[in-house]
């Protein structure tokens, strides 16, 4: 193996995982995740001297797959149907069967595209404003919308609603 | 609990972060499998580009000879409003159909401009995102096709910080608007992408974009 296939081979095993779940969190179904992924790292191996030198090559392979999904989503005209999501679908874990949060993830899935993506880049790539705003070609100021936005949205998912001294 | 007690953004997104971490997933696959689909790949372009250099040399012979017959300037139809960067057409009842060229600079005020002779009252802003809190319904006063005419699922709340598909045609249908509301187009030119959304006409903020 070249020492060229040993950095890209290390990179991989490396970033599989936290560019899968990333991208699992804005298109919801983890197999057409894997599928998407799996085809955005082949496409940063056919340009891994280009994609080495990137600043944030997990975000580079991130976009790619997520555009990957876009192109399939802009041929077929309609929004990836979240409704065949495997997990949701079959019912899925239990609710708090290993820190799985069905309700949660719902409301993740329900979340604009948008919010999903900067949620995504944040938790599981830990990039900063800037970076995530650098890789999804928008503002700053727009990132923070984006995840503000959807913070909330998920907040009202997890926050017990408040009962009134009556109601005690 | 309280409201006081609610959790902190780091909180939701670790909540968030476990839920997703929880969700099973399929082995990775061996790297020398990926590295032989990127090979594959890196072929097929490198054939294509040379397929592409003998397409590209024909088309311009052909051009030469005037096939396309192209560089005569569009011509307005009536109901009509043509230029670079996008095409409004008059509709039955008071609709408009809305196409921009996301490749082409747009002038916000001639696209505001023209959209008011239509009868649409809109707020058109460039690098910049417009919305009213909380935000009004669209109540479907915006409706997207793709250029085949297949239609594209209305998005829901917060569809101002949704971009509409490339080449997309957007059918406005003023009549649906509550009043006091009003449609705001934002185009942030940097990632030529266009949003839209509705707007109480005398509340609202624009910025962040």
């Amino acid at each position: 193996m070249s020492n060229e296939q040993a950095e890209f081979a290390e990179f991989f095993q490396a970033s599989w995982e936290p560019c899968l779940r990333a991208v699992v969190t804005v298109v919801g179904s983890p197999p057409r995740a894997e599928d998407q992924v799996a085809e955005a790292f082949a496409r940063a191996w056919a340009s891994w001297r280009k994609v080495s030198r990137h600043p944030a090559p997990q975000a580079g392979v991130v976009r790619t797959a997520l555009n990957t999904g876009a192109s399939w989503w802009r041929r077929s005209g309609r929004e990836l149907p979240l409704a065949d999501h495997d997990l949701m679908a079959s019912g899925g874990p239990s609710p708090g069967a290993g820190g799985l949060d069905s309700t949660l993830l719902t409301a993740l899935w329900s979340l604009p595209v948008r919010q999903r993506e900067v949620i995504a880049l944040r938790i599981f790539l830990d990039l900063d404003t800037g970076t995530i705003a650098s890789q999804l070609g928008i503002e700053a100021g727009t990132v923070r919308v984006h995840l503000s936005r959807g913070v909330a949205a998920l907040r009202r998912e997890l926050t017990p609603t408040p009962t009134t001294e009556a109601e005690q | 609990m309280n409201v006081h007690d609610e959790m902190s953004d780091d909180e939701v997104l670790r909540a968030a972060e476990r839920s997703l971490s929880a969700i099973p997933m399929a082995a990775r696959p061996d790297a020398r499998v990926i590295m032989a689909r990127g090979r594959a790949r890196r072929r097929r372009r490198l054939a294509g580009l040379g397929a592409a250099g003998t397409a590209a040399a024909a088309v311009a012979a052909l051009s030469l000879a005037g096939v396309f017959g192209g560089g005569s300037a569009p011509v307005n139809a009536p109901g009509t409003i043509r230029t670079a960067a996008f095409t409004l057409v008059k509709g039955p009842n008071g609709t408009a159909k809305l196409t921009l060229s996301l490749h082409q600079q747009l002038n916000p005020t001639a696209l505001q401009h023209a959209l008011a002779q239509d009868g649409i009252p809109a707020l058109v802003r460039i690098n910049a995102i417009c919305s009213s809190n909380p935000e009004p319904s669209d109540s479907g006063v915006i409706s997207i096709q793709l250029p085949d005419g297949n239609p594209v699922i209305p998005p829901g709340p917060g569809a101002a910080s949704e971009p509409v598909p490339r080449d997309a045609v957007m059918v406005i249908n003023p009549a649906k608007l509550i009043a006091g509301t009003e449609v705001t187009f934002n185009y942030l030119a940097d990632n030529h992408e266009l949003h839209f959304g509705v707007i109480d006409t005398g509340s609202y903020t624009c910025g962040g974009g």
